[in-house]
């Protein structure tokens, strides 16, 4: 079954149809809303009300992109929307040579998975919004640029310049808040 | 030194997979289905509102249009020009049917879309 079944099944008047989606693309888009917002209520309030937005406009929706990409452009722009400032993470340059990014990926890997993974979340959770945010959609959702492009409305240059720097910043961060802790346990 | 290819970073990719979020609410889910429940049901009323105020409305422009003619049977004091009452009456009137029409295509075509 596709998205396509289900939102024929929605517009046919079936509401039930949509849990589906829900299930689907809940934990993309509170990630997604994380990246921007870096609160769980907040980021939680904002998913609800981007499925509820997706709901809505459901008979709008045209199919020219994937669902997904659709729903995800509607809860970037819900986030964006709550977000306070900016100012703070313009603030942010990292500086990191290959050489330390390296070091920081063997260590990481000698970790438990858990304990792993609260680093990396941690971590997601210094980095700059839109860094962040790319992250997420060119990783974890495999989102090819021109669809991120889509998601986010930036420039395929410009999604390619974040994308470096997230890189950057993901380590530079892992460096400088988790490093320590890291180092002390080695 | 080889140029860094953000397709082929395979540690990166496993770690932001391994780093990601769940929604960490239970209840998420029926939350969401309940406002859309609510949507549901709001919407109908909404509706059923909206076609209302379009019956009452032609209700009310048949009774407007047709009202001229019955002021004419009505006397009025010496002094008072009948013509005149009616044709104040006919500018109110066609103010107050544009200013509804304006009011109800606004709200029906906001439902709609």
């Amino acid at each position: 079954m596709n998205d396509q079944h289900y939102i024929e099944q929605v517009l046919r008047g079936d509401n039930s149809a949509f849990r589906y989606f829900i299930q689907q693309y809940k934990d993309m888009a509170y990630s997604m809303a994380m990246s921007v917002l870096k609160d769980e209520y907040v980021s939680e309030e904002v998913v609800h009300d981007a499925f509820l937005k997706a709901f809505k406009a459901l008979p709008n929706f045209k199919g020219k992109s994937k669902f997904s990409t659709w729903f995800y452009r509607i809860v970037v722009n819900e986030s964006l929307k709550r977000q306070k400032s900016e100012r703070f993470w313009k603030q942010r340059v990292a500086t990191i040579d290959e050489q330390t990014i390296g070091r920081i990926e063997t260590d990481l890997k000698e970790y438990e998975l858990e304990e792993r993974k609260l680093y990396i979340q941690k971590v997601l959770k210094l980095l700059p919004p839109k860094e962040s945010l790319a992250l997420q959609l060119f990783y974890l959702s495999d989102y090819p640029i021109d669809e991120i492009t889509q998601v986010t409305g930036w420039s395929t240059s410009n999604t390619k310049v974040i994308l470096h720097r997230a890189r950057k910043s993901f380590y530079a961060a892992m460096k400088e808040h988790v490093g320590e802790k890291i180092y002390q346990l080695l | 030194m080889t140029k860094y290819d953000i397709n082929n970073d395979h540690n990166l990719r496993s770690f932001i997979v391994e780093g990601k979020l769940e929604m960490p609410f239970d209840d998420f889910e029926e939350k969401v289905m309940d406002s859309i429940d609510k949507e549901v049901v709001n919407t109908i009323r909404l509706k059923k509102l909206i076609s209302k105020s379009w019956l009452f409305y032609i209700v009310g422009l048949f009774f407007g249009l047709f009202s001229p003619t019955l002021i004419n049977y009505i006397s009025f004091p010496v002094g008072v020009n009948k013509n005149m009452v009616v044709l104040v009456f006919q500018v109110i009137f066609a103010l107050a049917a544009l200013f509804f029409l304006e009011k109800l295509i606004r709200i029906t075509f906001k439902k709609i879309n």
